[in-house]
């Protein structure tokens, strides 16, 4: 009877270590992985389930978080998952950059906002397998290695895909320049 | 390496710290150049990334996952109450087993209430924090440190000459800082924009803001702030406050001191 009370404080312990764990994640964690679920689906209410959903699982299997420097790709692979499901399930509509309102409180000139603006939509218009390494890389700080291990991909191809992205994203926003450029003259 | 090569790593990582790369960006200055405009395009980018978070996200998940952990620990304790009750007694009857569940409840309760009150706690916190009129200068400066409190976890660094091309947005320059820079970023103190960076120190991750004076908004409160973790002292001056933040326990007047020296305004 008594082992038996130990125990249960024991458990109680326990639960109290996981959640005290459990709530550094969150905190550490929830708003890059809510800037990334963003970009992955560009709707915030499903961008915050998909953060939600992502941290209900988190909890449910913190135990086999064994290296906490491990959390960031272990939450990301949660989440991308996540989002893999959400296609199995439904197909959204994806609602195109240009109708949506992003309304950023961080930038105050009107100058900033329009540049922010255009690169948004570019970077919206990026091929998945393109804008994924990018997002992971800028959003969330990931490294090459990082990036090859949730991708599930090789250094080298991650690296070529980020080199294009970059690419990709400088050429249409010079072509966007000169279209500006053209219209003003 | 040729070129080529160093055109393509230097697009796949700006921020690349590779010696090779450094050495061979050092050879000519059109390569260092290139990094530099590199580098500033992928502040644009990360500018442009950086959506604003819902407020309250935190709390919110912390009460999901509480509520779910609740309902959870419920059935698994009716689970593993079952054998033991087929074993006291011939099959068991649903009756039971609903009796059963509300006793549990009861039991479950304690865990709730401080669920509970924790939430009431995380609530408060960043109710307190998000009026942000009236607090002190201090307090708003942590609160900003703790928003982006990842700033704190970057490693690549950023050069001088990307901070100044920022910097002189506002109107400003620096001569130099006393350590690697690590984050940089426009952010809004009240209204002003000001710079946000992170360099790094022999005593961890420093945190800067420099924020023209006009707004006032480091006006109101002492110019030595702290709490359990970090430690702070602001700069008032004529064109702007520079707030400096360190983890509790750094020497933090040699570097207010460095950095308010490094500053100068052209105008």
């Amino acid at each position: 009877m008594l082992g038996n009370e130990n125990s249960k404080s024991q458990v109680l312990v326990d639960m109290a270590e996981k959640k005290t764990r459990y709530e550094k994640l969150v905190h550490i964690y929830h708003s890059e992985l809510y800037r990334f679920a963003y970009w992955l689906c560009r709707d915030p209410n499903i961008a915050e389930d998909l953060v939600q959903e992502t941290f209900l699982r988190a909890w449910r299997s913190l135990d086999s978080l064994l290296d906490q420097k491990a959390a960031k790709p272990w939450l990301l692979t949660i989440l991308r998952r996540e989002n893999a499901r959400r296609f199995e399930r439904k197909q959204f509509d994806y609602s195109d950059v240009e109708n949506d309102t992003l309304v950023d409180e961080k930038s105050v000139t009107l100058d900033d906002e329009m540049e922010q603006t255009v690169i948004q939509r570019q970077i919206a218009k990026l091929p998945d397998e393109y804008r994924e390494p990018l997002l992971l890389q800028v959003v969330m700080g990931c490294s090459g290695e990082e990036i090859a291990e949730i991708l599930d991909l090789n250094k080298n191809t991650v690296m070529t895909r980020l080199y294009r992205a970059r690419n990709q994203l400088k050429e249409a926003l010079s072509r966007d320049d000169e279209q500006l450029k053209g219209a003003s003259n | 390496m040729d070129d080529l090569e160093f055109r393509r790593r230097i697009s796949a990582q700006p921020n690349s710290t590779d010696k090779e790369l450094v050495e061979f960006a050092e050879q000519h200055s059109e390569r260092q150049e290139f990094i530099n405009d590199m580098q500033a395009f992928d502040l644009d980018l990360a500018n442009a990334l950086d959506v604003p978070v819902p407020a309250g996200l935190a709390e919110r998940i912390l009460a999901n996952t509480a509520a779910h952990a609740q309902n959870e620990s419920l059935t698994t304790e009716q689970v593993n109450q079952a054998p033991a009750d087929t074993s006291a007694q011939t099959p068991p009857q649903q009756k039971d087993n609903l009796i059963e569940a509300s006793t549990r409840f009861k039991r479950a309760r304690l865990p709730l209430a401080m669920a509970a009150s924790v939430l009431v706690a995380v609530g408060a916190f960043l109710f307190s924090s998000e009026q942000n009129v009236a607090y002190a200068a201090g307090e708003h400066a942590l609160a900003h440190v703790y928003y982006e409190i990842n700033s704190l976890q970057k490693t690549e660094a950023i050069s001088l000459a990307t901070v100044n091309e920022k910097f002189a947005v506002l109107g400003g320059h620096l001569d130099e800082l006393p350590g690697k820079v690590t984050y940089l970023m426009f952010c809004d103190f009240k209204g002003q924009k000001g710079l946000h960076l992170v360099f790094e120190s022999d005593y961890g991750p420093m945190t800067v803001f420099i924020v023209p004076s006009k707004q006032q908004s480091f006006g109101i409160g002492d110019n030595d702030f702290q709490d359990d973790r970090f430690e702070g002292h602001i700069n008032r001056g004529a064109d702007a406050d520079t707030i400096l933040v360190a983890s509790l326990g750094a020497p933090l007047e040699n570097y207010n001191d460095r950095i308010n020296g490094a500053i100068r305004w052209l105008n």
